[in-house]
């Protein structure tokens, strides 16, 4: 929410502190050697931080980042070399043509995930090991292309910043930013995407998120920081060497910051600490550096296997001794939905028509019609039916060989599934899908991020649905702290922000009590009164759909087999054989 | 399905072909023929590699980033028994059994404490062992220009008026008799239906009473196996250094992408099409410095071929 975008947290005020102790105190008390090393900490610092949102935030494991540090600082030198420009100038030049080298690796990135996507990742990062190999760092040398070696070149450096301790502070200043705009991203609409990306790409989609955006997003983020990084370690050094962007380099960075703790800064700052300072104090004390790679590889395994928030995690777990004064429970009896109406407010409908969905095989859906007129359907069938691969064809998540659905007379087939969003479709999942990232108010603000309303309108908005769905109290929880009931109440408070026009169930009573559900069902039969929208709804519980839906499409094996008023549905001799397995049950 | 093997093939055919013809036209055929043979025993090794890890991945969902650091500890200790002039089999030997002992070491102590965590995390577990050996190894043989001979490298074989040394002979012809040798494995031998099955689903294999540590224990020694017969070759064809035969499984991991990193007959194709290509780059003035980006241009196309028209929608399965 725009309030807290300039909320200072408590660990970011210690952050910020950290980052004032080295920018202010650190330059005087070390030697001309630690400067140095510091700087580049600071820089690789800023590099991880890359990767740690990626991985962190979105799940995703990208093994280019100090690949395009290296990019970065080609760049730097490169124009630093052939044109004169000032510092800074050139320092943009560098981070901006970097991102869109970050933007070129997204593309990959867009149709690949989890060990896929890392592999990708990491061919790149070869690639670019070999392309520094033979386009060298220039280190000197005339014009653009030009390359020297065997002399110590002049590096400009930004006026306010020309001794090494002035270049610390700039560095670390540097870095800072590079934090907050990490951060301020997290807390913006790309967070929010992020986070249910993280989550599910299909419930991303399904609350109107383009993916494919915000992914190529997070990208250029982390292409942008890399480049800024490459550009600044070029700016300490003068000169760089193909040998500090290996592949090998770019795995170390991503292993250290799961072994530092990729959530949180202190731990982006420790795996920065690991990669320089480490080597830096063995080589110090006369022991070989190869013995940091023993250090680190311990440090891996360990944070992997006992600690998966890294030592930061630990760190923190110590020192803030969990205030934990959770909020009470959602108590069903507690729910009063409005006036239960039923009575239809508009004559919409939604035409199914000849839906037909294969996999391999198996014919999941085979000629499915209905046109449903009624506020709230039901759709019910035995297990591996059909229904949800129903929902998905409504979704846009799995295309149907032919027919169409349209409603209102609109037909859906040419939107993509984060438009049909945007058009007012609403799903939950049978596994409810709550960012555990993200707190209530959050996961149904995701939803209506995209819409055109001020901001005052859409927290207004999603303040509404909260209320109607009785998780007021509940609105600054995080997802992670939320338990089943919960879970389903934000699905259906997600569903109806934002003028909804069709509202998809997917077995939203599922693993609930009886009381649980009977608050659900009260709640679903407002739904239509409150924004208008139809409700298709999947269940198991017969009862449930017998008293909210007021007609009801059966599918047995693909297949339709009745629909009409739900109560003529349900004593249908068909109907009970196929849930029952034999006719001999059915009487 | 048939249909798409098919375009893959001719795709592939196509694309070779023209690689070939672009790369060595003009070209004396006795030159391309000797880059040719160079380039299979390079692909070669970047095939054993691969197979080594998707012998493993199919079998127990690890992605095993330290195979190459097993097989630089094999070499390195092949290297130290030469050196103290050992019966040579012996030293050749140990190489391979240093390589297995260390990927036992890891699959029966330390893979069963990630046995449920998703592959990202397994594979880079594995990179910190590989680390590790890494981090060792480099401090005990200090950075020194070493070689590492065997006898074969100098008896040569003419072949179509070439001279082929005998070691790229075997390494070539390991990677094929291992390709079908472990094909024959999986398809008749009982263990072999049992890795199908857990590659198919572990959960439900499992459930079904395969015996999986029995079998996960086999495919660790298996590709410890491959692992430090691939590093002790490589340490005689390309270079004896630590970090340099760790920092091949990156290329290795090339090939098994070829695969899909499920069938090997693939990842076979594929190592040695992309050592060839590597090898053929150098007759190119312009491209001859890139040469060793092949490997990995080649795996990220093929990556993109194979995923074309998938949507990304349900979570789970990579």
């Amino acid at each position: 929410m725009n309030t807290h975008l300039f909320h200072v947290t408590r660990s970011g005020a210690a952050g910020l502190l950290f980052a004032a102790f080295a920018c202010l105190i650190v330059p005087l008390v070390v030697g001309s050697f630690w400067l140095s090393v510091f700087t580049s900490t600071a820089c690789f610092a800023l590099a991880a931080a890359g990767t740690a949102f990626m991985y962190a935030r979105l799940g995703m494991v990208s093994l280019t980042q100090v690949g395009l540090m290296g990019v970065g600082g080609w760049v730097m030198l490169r124009l630093n070399y052939a044109y004169g420009l000032p510092f800074e100038v050139n320092l943009i030049l560098a981070s901006l043509i970097t991102m869109i080298f970050g933007m070129i690796l997204a593309l990959p990135a867009l149709r690949l995930r989890g060990l896929y996507l890392a592999l990708v990742t990491l061919m790149a990062a070869g690639g670019l090991e070999i392309i520094f190999a033979t386009f060298q760092f220039p280190n000197g040398g005339g014009g653009f292309w030009g390359v020297e070696t065997g002399r110590t070149p002049f590096m400009a450096r930004p006026i306010v910043a020309v001794s090494d301790a002035a270049y610390l502070r700039y560095t670390v200043c540097v870095t800072t930013f590079g934090f907050l705009l990490i951060e301020m991203a997290r807390r913006l609409n790309p967070g929010r995407a992020w986070a249910m990306i993280r989550r599910s790409e299909a419930a991303a989609m399904a609350a109107g998120i383009n993916v494919t955006l915000y992914k190529t997003i997070a990208f250029a983020l982390a292409g942008l920081i890399g480049g800024l990084a490459g550009g600044l370690l070029a700016g300490s050094l003068g000169l760089l060497d193909g040998g500090t962007f290996r592949a090998s380099e770019s795995i170390m960075v991503f292993a250290l910051t799961v072994v530092g703790g990729a959530r949180y800064w202190l731990g982006v700052v420790i795996a920065a600490a690991l990669f320089r300072i480490v080597p830096a104090l063995l080589n110090n004390w006369g022991v070989d550096a190869d013995l940091s790679f023993v250090i680190f590889g311990a440090g891996l395994l360990h944070a992997v296997i006992t600690a998966p928030n890294g030592i930061a995690g630990q760190v923190l777990d110590v020192v803030t001794k969990k205030a934990a004064k959770p909020t009470p429970s959602i108590d069903p009896s507690q729910i009063s939905a409005p006036t239960v109406q039923t009575a239809k407010t508009s004559d919409s409908t939604i035409e199914i028509d000849g839906i037909k969905v294969q996999f391999g095989g198996v014919l999941a859906l085979n000629n499915v019609s209905a046109c449903m007129a009624e506020p709230i359907s039901g759709i019910i069938g035995p297990n591996g039916a059909g229904k949800t691969t129903l929902m998905n064809v409504f979704s846009g998540f799995v295309a149907s060989k032919s027919g169409s659905i349209s409603v209102d007379g609109f037909d859906l087939g040419s939107l993509s599934p984060h438009q049909r969003s945007e058009w007012g479709l609403r799903r939950s999942f049978q596994k409810e899908e709550i960012s555990e990232d993200l707190t209530v108010a959050e996961n149904v603000r995701v939803q209506i991020d995209t819409t055109r309303q001020s901001a005052a309108d859409k927290k207004a908005e999603v303040a509404r649905a909260l209320a109607y769905v009785g998780m007021t109290t509940k609105a600054r929880t995080s997802g992670a702290d939320l338990n089943t009931f919960e879970r389903r109440l934000t699905d259906i408070a997600k569903c109806i922000v934002g003028a909804p026009k069709l509202i998809m169930l997917d077995e939203p009573a599922g693993g609930l009590s009886i009381q649980e559900t009977n608050a659900l069902g009260d709640l679903i039969l407002g739904i239509h009164a409150q924004t208008g929208a139809h409700v298709l709804l999947i269940d198991h519980d017969v009862d449930l759909i017998a008293r909210v839906c007021s007609q009801t499409l059966v599918i047995d094996f693909g297949v339709p087999i009745a629909f009409g008023p739900t109560h003529a549905v349900l004593s249908d001799p068909k109907v009970k054989a196929a849930y029952l397995g034999t006719e001999e049950f059915a009487s | 399905m048939a249909r798409n093997t098919l375009i893959n093939v001719a795709l592939y055919v196509c694309a070779m072909t023209l690689i070939i013809l672009l790369l060595g036209w003009g070209k004396p055929s006795k030159v391309l023929g000797l880059f040719f043979v160079s380039g299979l025993a390079v692909g070669s090794l970047y095939a054993l590699g691969g197979i080594g890890l998707v012998v493993l991945y199919r079998a127990t969902g690890v992605l095993n980033l330290a195979n190459g650091a097993a097989g630089a500890a094999g070499a390195m200790t092949a290297w130290q028994l030469a050196q103290w002039q050992i019966w040579p089999p012996i030293a050749w030997l140990s190489s391979i059994l240093v390589a297995l002992l260390i990927s036992l070491f890891y699959g029966r102590l330390i893979a069963p404490l990630l046995a449920w965590r998703e592959p990202v995390v397994k594979a880079v577990a594995t990179l910190g062992f590989a680390l590790i050996i890494l981090g060792l190894v480099s401090f005990i043989w200090v950075d020194d220009p070493r070689s590492l001979t065997l006898p074969t490298d100098k008896i040569g074989v003419r072949l179509l008026g070439l001279r082929v040394t005998v070691t790229r002979l075997i390494v070539f012809g390991t990677s094929i008799a291992l390709v079908i040798g472990i094909w024959a494995y999986l398809k008749y031998t009982a263990i072999g239906l049992q890795m199908r099955s857990l590659a198919n689903d572990r959960d439900l294999s499992a459930l079904i009473g395969i015996p999986i540590l029995r079998v996960e224990t086999i495919a660790w020694t298996l590709s410890g196996v491959i692992a430090g017969f691939t590093g002790l070759m490589f340490g005689d064809l390309i270079r004896l250094e630590p970090t340099v035969i760790t920092f091949m499984v990156i290329p290795s991991i090339a090939a098994a992408i070829c695969g899909r990193l499920e069938h090997l007959s693939l990842v076979l194709i594929g190592g040695l099409s992309m050592g060839v290509i590597e090898s053929l780059l150098t007759l190119s003035p312009l491209l001859k410095g890139v040469r060793p980006v092949a490997p990995f241009a080649i795996a990220a196309l093929v990556l993109l071929w194979y995923q074309r028209g998938n949507r990304l929608t349900f979570g789970g399965g990579d």
